[in-house]
């Protein structure tokens, strides 16, 4: 972001700036309004500016974008023509001693004998005021109006409270120190310090300290105009959370050439306005010379990257205008000059950007895409939805929550370490306790959506929800592969079925053999056979309303009813009337298996129904195999219903089963189905006890 | 005689007064035939003069209902509400249907749209680690542009939940050979305190076509496109520079304002734009991280999929998808 006052720019412009085409023009090159705000008869405006273009930091970028935008050479660069020479050899009052890789530009000019007391000029207040940069005393003043102005940094040093030499190096031990923002700031090993002989002074193109401080009363000065590597500032700064103008600017990129110019202007400034004497043999550190990116492009690339058909006139044009130097080497290829403040330009394709950013995107026409790419289906996608068919049309909705979940959820949902469903991936940085766990099973969050629910009302819920969990995996303790994923399906029932009213006598609430059926559904729609059988290990459950859904002996998920204690743990969770039934399973590898529909006889089936005692434990899935394995002529075995109280003896309960029989050839008679019927119960009370209710 | 036909007549008279419908005026008619029937049966065994008298009578009775008759069907003809058991003032039984989640919803309409144009879906981890999430997406671990992606860490050094979903393109493309056109819905996560338009997770669609001769042109058709069958014809879709560090050119993507239509309203800031997506022709330096040539051309998208079914279900606030409040998706 860049903030400034509308009317500073029409000061420094040689031209005509319309506000309208301004705004305009900038909301267009990517340089959005962040905000407009009106200060008395001038306009505040804010713009955005991404992370490539630091140049953009600075009045004179936007200056510059405004001779762009009306087609005109670059304008007036800002800067002093004083005498000043610059030499690493030039000693001033305290010798600077660069001992860092992390410095590429470093100036240093000495003045002596200013008034500091003075009034800071009205322009510089009028610019500081309007963009809420607090006025200290007039060189610091000066400092922070040139950084508005150019975008280069500075710092000014009281050489009175200097001991020996200025020291610059990147500290080998962390130390701690009081800056200029009041609070002690402990800078980290490798932080790029400035330091006399005796403390430090300065964390370089961060924040001064009170060591060297420019007060009113300091007479004798050493400006500092530097270049400091963009990654040292970036890195201190993030450790320090430490953010200035200095730092901000520096991390994103600063032009080294600037750091002679903004010597320059300070110095100038400095003098005209606090007086004092300026040694013109002004200090200069340089890592290396500043040679300028060459780039060569071609047409080709450019409209084959755009998808336009510019010529190279065009393209050459378009680069001249924002101030590239473009010779034009054959008829397609062309050798760019980039220009210094350019620090975003380091590929063909950045220039390409700049030719399409100007030519205009609105421009560009769209073309259909030409190519052809193989589809790949992607299963989880696939199972997903398949799984939203199902659930929406069997009544269920569709919920979103956080990956994340309570701290205490593990303790919540009763789950202890060993169980599978266990996980102690926590956040480092949560928001609140609230969203610290990544979540190993998604019962959490959909109780806790059920529970919301109750509480705003709510009285019957049928929910699911796709998603993922994260457990741990075993064996690969310290690192990324610590953790793996899980495509999770997971949904919860609770409340009345069927409701009084309309034909219906009495109400039905759902039970546990609700949620098994819509397990049962899920499955038979992918035709994938499972079992369901009793476990009491997962201790979300009601002790003997758990179950385990396996395929082919394989774990794959669970179904029961959410135990009293589970839910009472829950905020909200005693809202809870009714019986909350809940199954969970992995979708990911689902693969459903093709289906056929027989049709083979034409004579009609008989259907005869059985109450059988059943003692509790024995699964229906066993015997009902065994009634099947009985005769060919049994077609299918399906449960009616079940009773267990009064009449019926505690342990056992009445299964009431239709059989269903038929012959591919003929109807069947009574004589035969008794044949087949006297076979299986005589297998049912000797295999498992299974008597009819007499 | 007499008196048993006005008593047969005032018995019929009371239950034509309470009949409603077709149904039950049948039963009256034929009942009342079966007595005249009875009654002419009875004239048998009279003398001539009762014969005569009866015979009157009985005609007489006849002839009034089935007049009556008449009259009612053809009232009941005229007005058909009546004539009906089914009550339709008063409120059914409920019938209850699921409903899929809004932003889901949403999401597969562009999915559809998106395999439509031939693109195949891609799905990754949602722990990712800085190489995936950052680094190989031209953002070094001093790279400013972090600051826009601050996420969530774990407890291994560089292990986070990932920002984008960028990180599932450049996992696809360490594992697969142009060319390809993929998109990669999912959840992405960063720091964000909880408030009406802020929650610490999101969805993105996040599209990569890669091949040759693909085009900024083309990247604008694929959105422009896919926004167009989903929101309608009338939708402007504007692109304008921007900077993402894994795209260049980059671009911003707009679509002119679903509320006011561009015109200018509260919900765009009186721009008549929104802000949606953002795009552009993939970095060299993301290419050469995995491993293909820097001439490798191809565009990629990010679409912000909490924004889109918040327009297009006009859902105020952001929170709100992820509060599952039943009673407002039963809207839906």
């Amino acid at each position: 972001m860049f903030k400034f006052p509308f009317n500073w720019l029409k000061a420094v412009s040689d031209i005509e700036v319309s506000y309208d085409d301004l705004l305009k023009w900038l909301n267009e090159q990517g340089f959005e309004i962040a905000s407009l705000e009106k200060n008395g008869e001038d306009t505040i405006i804010e713009i955005e500016v991404k992370a490539n273009r630091p140049d953009m930091l600075s009045i004179a970028g936007v200056l510059r974008e405004v001779y762009i935008s009306n087609k005109l050479p670059a304008p007036k660069v800002f800067d002093e023509n004083i005498c000043l020479s610059f030499d690493k050899d030039n000693k001033l009052s305290h010798e600077i001693k660069i001992n860092s890789s992390d410095v590429h530009r470093y100036c240093g000019v000495e003045i002596t004998d200013i008034d500091n007391t003075v009034k800071t000029p009205d322009y510089i207040m009028d610019v500081l005021t309007k963009l809420g940069v607090p006025s200290i005393n007039p060189v610091v003043d000066i400092s922070n109006y040139v950084l508005l102005l150019i975008g280069q940094p500075s710092h000014v040093f009281d050489t009175d409270k200097l001991v020996g030499n200025i020291n610059i190096s990147n500290i080998e031990e962390p130390i701690e120190f009081l800056t200029l923002n009041g609070s002690k700031t402990e800078f980290p090993k490798g932080a790029l310090i400035i330091s006399d002989d005796e403390k430090p002074i300065c964390a370089a193109g961060m924040i001064g300290s009170p060591n060297a401080e420019i007060t009113a009363n300091t007479k004798n000065i050493i400006i500092e105009s530097a270049n400091f590597d963009h990654i040292i500032i970036r890195t201190t700064s993030k450790k320090t959370h430490v953010s200035t103008m200095a730092s901000y600017r520096y991390e994103r990129g600063v032009d080294t050439e600037m750091s002679y110019v903004g010597a320059r202007i300070l110095t100038k400034m400095i003098t005209d306005i606090c007086g004092g004497k300026v040694n013109t043999k002004a200090y200069c550190y340089k890592d290396a010379e500043y040679t300028p990116n060459v780039l060569k492009l071609t047409t080709e690339r450019t409209n084959s990257v755009l998808g336009t058909n510019l010529f190279p006139d065009e393209i050459a044009d378009i680069l001249r205008r924002c101030y590239f130097d473009v010779k034009v080497l054959d008829g397609t290829t062309m050798e760019v000059t980039v220009p210094s403040f350019r620090l975003d330009i380091e590929f063909d394709v950045d220039l390409i950007e700049e030719v399409g950013r100007i030519y205009g995107y609105h421009n560009i026409e769209p073309q259909p895409i030409k190519l052809y790419a193989p589809y790949k289906e992607n299963t989880v996608n696939k199972n997903a939805n398949m799984l939203r068919n199902i659930m929406t049309g069997s009544g269920f909705f569709e919920i979103l929550t956080y990956g994340f979940i309570h701290s205490d959820a593990m303790k919540i949902l009763d789950i202890n370490e060993k169980s599978p469903y266990y996980g102690d991936i926590k956040i480092l940085n949560p928001l609140s306790n609230y969203f610290e766990l990544m979540r190993p099973t998604m019962a959490y969050n959909i109780i806790q959506t059920a529970v919301n629910n109750l509480a705003l009302g709510k009285t019957d819920i049928k929910i699911f929800e796709l998603g993922k969990t994260f457990k741990r995996n075993p064996g690969h303790e310290d690192s990324y592969e610590d953790y793996t994923e899980k495509n999770m399906f997971g949904a919860l029932i609770t409340g009345v079925k069927y409701k009084k009213g309309f034909g219906v006598s009495k109400e039905i609430k759902y039970s546990v053999y609700d949620a098994v059926a819509a397990v049962r559904s899920i499955f038979g729609e992918y035709n994938i056979p499972i079992e369901i059988k009793n476990n009491d290990t997962f201790e979300m459950f009601e002790r003997g309303v758990g179950a385990e859904i396996t395929v082919g002996g394989k774990h794959i998920g669970i179904v029961g009813k959410i135990s009293k204690k589970v839910l009472s743990a829950f905020e909200n969770g005693k809202l809870a009337k009714d019986d909350v039934l809940y199954f969970e399973f992995c979708y990911e590898e689902l693969e459903e298996s093709k289906k056929s529909i027989s049709y083979e006889s034409n004579f009609p089936s008989v259907v005869r129904e059985y109450n059988f005692i059943v003692k509790n434990g024995i699964h229906f899935t066993d015997y009902s195999k065994l009634i099947t394995a009985e005769s060919p002529l049994i077609v299918n075995v399906k449960p009616i219903d079940v009773y267990f109280g009064t009449g019926v003896e505690k342990g056992s309960s009445a299964v009431l089963i239709n059989v269903e029989y038929n012959a591919i050839t003929r109807t069947l008679s009574t004589d035969e189905i008794e044949i087949v019927e006297k076979g299986f119960k005589e297998k049912l009370l000797k295999k498992f006890g299974i008597e009819l209710k007499k | 005689m007499k008196n048993h036909i006005s008593e047969i007549k005032e018995d019929f008279s009371g239950k034509l007064e309470t009949v409603t419908a077709t149904e039950g005026l049948q039963i009256i008619e034929s009942s009342f035939k079966k007595t005249v029937k009875e009654l002419f049966g009875e004239m048998k065994n009279m003398a001539p003069d009762e014969k005569k008298e009866a015979g009157q009578l009985i005609n007489d009775l006849k002839n009034d209902f089935e007049a009556r008759f008449k009259a009612i069907k053809e009232k009941f003809l005229n007005s058909p509400s009546v004539t009906s058991e089914m009550d339709l003032s008063i409120a059914s039984p409920e019938f209850v249907r699921g409903k899929i989640h809004p932003l889901i919803k949403v999401g597969k309409m562009m999915e559809d749209v998106y395999k439509e144009m031939g693109f195949s879906i891609a799905y990754g981890p949602e722990i990712e680690n800085d190489k995936h999430n950052y680094e190989m997406l031209n953002m070094p671990y001093y790279h400013p542009a972090r600051d826009m992606q601050d996420t969530f860490y774990l407890e291994y050094p560089n292990v986070l939940l990932r920002s984008h979903t960028s990180c599932v393109q450049v996992r696809y493309m360490l594992e697969n050979k142009p060319p390809f056109m993929i998109i990669s819905p999912g959840v992405v996560y960063r720091v964000d305190e909880i408030d009406p338009q802020h929650t610490p997770c999101f969805y993105q669609i996040e599209g990569l076509v890669v091949g040759e001769g693909i085009n900024l042109a083309n990247l604008k058709w694929a959105m422009t496109e896919s926004a167009q069958r989903i929101f309608g014809e009338s939708l402007k879709v504007r692109f304008s520079p921007c900077y993402y560090p894994y795209t260049e050119p980059s671009a911003a993507v707009d679509m002119s304002c679903i509320m006011c239509g561009g015109k200018g309203c509260r919900t765009c800031k009186g721009t008549g734009w929104m802000r949606v997506a953002g795009a552009g022709m993939v970095h060299p330096n993301v290419f050469e991280g995995v491993g293909y040539s820097r001439d490798t051309v191809g565009f990629a998208f990010g679409w912000g999929l909490n924004r889109l079914p918040m327009l297009y279900f006009k859902i105020a606030e952001m929170r709100k998808l992820f509060e599952n409040e039943l009673s407002l998706w039963e809207q839906l």
